[in-house]
């Protein structure tokens, strides 16, 4: 009697659907990974998905989500990075992370191209622990970036055309950024109130060619 | 009844049968399950002939177990296996002369709109084309997925020659297949989602 | 670096970004690198496809461990363990395997109760004649025992004729062929194991039960002959009535079986007392059930995976429902079907790299149930305590459910269910082995009909 319901059971454990075939939400997390967080600032593509080795890895990033963000588990080593949107492949590399780094991908347009920059974030030792990163995706002009915070002086930030910085680490809370012509010294734009947090990364993007600019404010906590 | 010998990492097993631990049997079952189907694959690729396949194939494994107490296992056991089934082809090549440089004469001249398994077919039947060291470099990197380092060390060339094999073996796939591609369209998406 | 190049490594290796912004501006300008860079990707996900359906032949594998001189059986076991996986993970079997295991579940327990039902009815009988048994040991100085010799006879003759008298109601009701044949048969049945002695006492037992009947067959010819006396020496007879109850060896259940009466008497309940509309609707109501109808919610407390879903599933009700067969006031069998969600987390390897996978689907389930209620312990209250134990299958892999609860009567077959049950899942992937255990509380309604 015992030995048929240990058949039995044996029976049900292996002709089963396997779990992983399962129709349902599910997440697949890397064992050994690195951690990456993923902007679009795309304007062709309202969202897309990121997957590598088959496996997705972010269901939707959204166009401009300027909201704050998690970074996601993704395979260390070299991976496949691709893009899907509406079910269409839009970009297929391969990228090399590093276990337990950090890293930011940020999916652009580039005088009417995609293009797109995978950058590690590397914390620079520093009492402070919020960041701010600039970047210039313009293909007119390099810009000015100017910080105004609780110091007495404002910081300057010098970035060229399709450059960006290093990570700079800064006092929590509220700063102004003004973005200067540095040719021109004209304020091309300015942002009042812009609040770091406690281990959070406020990436600067700004965008555009010689008529028209956007800049988005994109955040990303560390876990 | 289902030991699990998943746990065990590749020099575990290999050392296991390397020192004839009691084990070893089994160790060599588990490599096998998990390199069969790999090796068969790569065979298969480089002979482009089913029998011959298969008899390199078997020649591959016999020659790692009697053969593992003088090897060493220097980088992946994957690696050495492949090592293994490349100077069995290359050996069995020889004797045969199989293996024929890219003329125009078995290019082929006309392709229908293929199905998936046809255009797989072809690209079979494309790669069976390409001289020996192309097909090698090209089958280790796309149907087996090793990094150009591994290749390196499997084909004692450096990484440099090995990006060039493949960038040549890719073009002449390229240019044998041309004809099937009129169709650009892809969706990958349906099938990576079905491979999951 | 040239186009050319700048495709090959954008496939191959990426490009910075300098590079692959070269690389998107030539695509978006010159047709035939666009048309390269599609061949190119087509190239490489058609290997990556046909790679997967490539598998090592199966002779060559039995070559090479023959060759090698690996152990058959280790072979064997590989062969064993390559090809059933196989076999039992194609869509047929899975959905065959699927329907026996529904077939089984619904097969097992009809064997199971049909068995059970002779076996009561048998047992019932059994009982009968035990208690009848026991009756008429308790009254030795009526029935003597077998063991009485010759100097007794007398005192027997003496016994026998107030037996004759008494049992008027016995001679007039009971078939006597039947019941002799019956009594014999069982007697025979029971104790044909037992030890010459017993058996020898048994068999004396059975001829002064023929004796016996016999006379009262006598005794009613004379009692139907006799009946014009009777009227007219009433009160003698009522005297001899009053005697009869006296010494009639059987009680209400030890009648059942000789008034040939076949109604299951399980669940006896108590007469009410006062009329109002339940007990007036009880009372409509068969005096007693064998089926019961059990429909429960289930509400998760603690899980073990304790998995956290970033988009989860949207919600869904988590049930049960059982159907019972009552064997007897103790002991229900039944079947049960639910629905209810398990979480997971298992590794898993795809292409090489090690993905630990985490999810929390809603499983439907099919199951088989024991219920055991200690009615003996809780006869009078209006909560009875039960054990309930449940094996099933779900369509990932066995399940088993132990739940502790009471029923509370709202009214003779309606009763509340509350109760905390423990749930154990176990799956498989890539060959480990997994479980779900799950700590629910559940509640619902117990019908009985």
């Amino acid at each position: 009697m015992y030995k048929n319901i240990a058949l039995l059971f044996l029976f049900l454990l292996i002709s089963c659907e396997c779990p992983p075939q399962i129709d349902t939400s599910k997440e697949i997390i890397p064992n050994e990974h690195s951690y990456c967080i993923f902007f679009n600032i795309n304007s062709d593509y309202k969202v897309f998905s990121v997957n590598s080795n088959k496996i997705e890895i972010v269901n939707s990033v959204n166009f401009a989500n300027t909201s704050n963000k998690n970074y996601y588990k993704f395979p260390d080593n070299y991976a496949n990075l691709l893009l899907f949107s509406n079910n269409i492949p839009i970009f297929n590399t391969l990228i090399y992370t590093q276990k337990s780094h950090y890293y930011t991908f940020f999916f652009y347009k580039f005088e009417e191209h995609s293009s797109y920059l995978f950058v590690e974030d590397a914390f620079p030792d520093s009492l402070q622990n919020s960041y701010i990163r600039f970047l210039n995706f313009n293909s007119n002009q390099s810009v000015n970036f100017e910080i105004a915070s609780s110091l007495p002086q404002p910081i300057d930030v010098f970035v060229n055309m399709n450059d960006y910085t290093k990570l700079i680490p800064m006092l929590e809370g509220n700063i102004a950024i003004s973005i200067i012509n540095p040719a021109s010294q004209n304020l091309i734009a300015k942002y009042d109130n812009i609040n770091l947090k406690q281990n959070s990364i406020t990436n600067i993007v700004y965008t555009g060619d010689s008529t028209n600019y956007n800049v988005y404010i994109l955040k990303s906590n560390k876990q | 009844m289902f030991e699990n010998w998943g746990k065990y990492s590749d020099t575990e097993l290999f050392t296991m049968i390397h020192d004839n631990h009691s084990n070893k049997d089994k160790a060599f079952a588990e490599i096998y399950h998990r390199y069969s189907d790999k090796i068969f694959s790569y065979c298969l690729k480089i002979l482009g002939n089913y029998d011959d396949a298969k008899d390199i194939f078997q020649e591959t494994f016999i020659k790692f177990y009697n053969k593992i107490q003088e090897t060493k296992l220097s980088g992946s056991l994957s690696g050495l296996l492949f090592t293994f089934a490349r100077n069995e082809s290359l050996n069995y090549s020889k004797k045969k002369n199989r293996f024929v440089e890219l003329k125009e004469k078995y290019l082929p001249k006309y392709f229908d709109n293929l199905e998936s398994g046809e255009m797989i077919e072809m690209l079979a039947r494309a790669l069976d084309l390409l001289p020996f060291i192309q097909k090698e470099a090209f089958v280790l990197r796309h149907y087996q997925g090793l990094s150009y380092e591994e290749i390196s060390k499997i084909c004692f060339v450096d990484q440099a020659t090995v990006r060039n094999r493949v960038k040549r073996a890719i073009q002449s796939l390229q240019n044998i297949l041309k004809p099937i591609f009129e169709e650009p369209q892809i969706n990958t998406k349906k099938k990576v989602r079905k491979d999951e | 670096m040239n186009r050319e190049d700048l495709l090959f490594d954008y496939f191959e290796n990426g490009l910075d970004p300098y590079e692959e912004d070269i690389l998107f501006q030539q695509l978006n300008i010159d047709e035939s690198l666009r048309k390269q860079f599609y061949q190119q990707m087509k190239i490489r996900l058609l290997t990556r496809e046909d790679t997967m359906h490539i598998k090592a032949p199966f002779e060559a594998t039995q070559n090479i461990f023959n060759t090698i001189g690996i152990s058959k059986k280790v072979f064997q076991t590989q062969k064993f363990q390559r090809n059933f996986l196989t076999f039992i993970q194609s869509k047929k079997v899975r959905i065959s395997s699927a329907l026996i295991v529904i077939a089984l579940l619904i097969a097992l327990p009809a064997f199971y109760l049909i068995e059970n039902y002779a076996a009561n009815k048998f047992n019932s009988s059994n009982a009968n004649i035990e208690t009848s048994a026991n009756s008429l040991s308790k009254n030795e100085q009526n029935y003597p025992t077998v063991s009485s010799n010759e100097d007794n006879t007398s005192e027997n003759n003496a016994s026998h004729s107030t037996l004759n008298q008494s049992n008027s109601f016995l001679a007039q009701t009971a078939n006597t062929a039947i019941l002799l044949n019956s009594l014999e048969d069982k007697l025979n049945s029971i104790y044909s194991k037992k030890l010459n002695k017993i058996n020898s006492v048994y068999t004396n037992k059975l001829k002064q039960l023929q004796n016996l009947l016999s006379n009262n067959q006598n005794n009613l010819a004379t009692n139907l002959n006799n009946s014009n006396n009777d009227l007219l020496n009433l009160s003698n007879n009522t005297d001899r009535e009053i005697q009869s109850t006296a010494n009639l060896p059987f009680n209400q259940r030890s009648n059942n079986i000789l008034m040939n009466n076949k109604q299951n008497n399980y669940f006896n309940y108590r007469e009410p007392v006062a009329i109002d509309l339940f007990s007036l609707i009880s009372d409509l109501l068969p005096k007693s059930y064998l089926l019961e109808l059990n429909l429960t919610g289930i509400n998760s407390n603690y899980a073990y995976p304790n998995v956290a879903l970033n988009n989860s599933s949207p919600i869904q009700y988590t049930y049960n429902i059982t159907a019972y067969y009552a064997i007897n006031e103790n002991h229900k069998l039944g079947v049960s079907y639910g629905k209810e969600q398990f979480p997971q987390q298992f590794n898993r390897n795809i292409d090489g790299k090690n993905y630990q996978q985490i999810q929390n689907p809603y499983l439907n389930y099919y199951g088989v149930d024991y219920k055991y209620i200690p009615t003996e312990i809780f006869s009078q209250s209006y909560v009875l305590p039960y054990i309930n134990l449940l094996g099933g299958a779900t369509t990932v892999g066995p399940l088993a459910k132990l739940q502790l609860g009471g029923e509370i009567s709202i009214f003779k077959r309606l009763a509340l269910t509350v109760g905390i049950e423990n749930s154990l899942l176990f799956y498989n992937v890539d060959n480990i082995i997994y479980s779900t255990n799950k700590v629910n509380f559940v509640y619902g309604i117990n019908l009985k009909f």
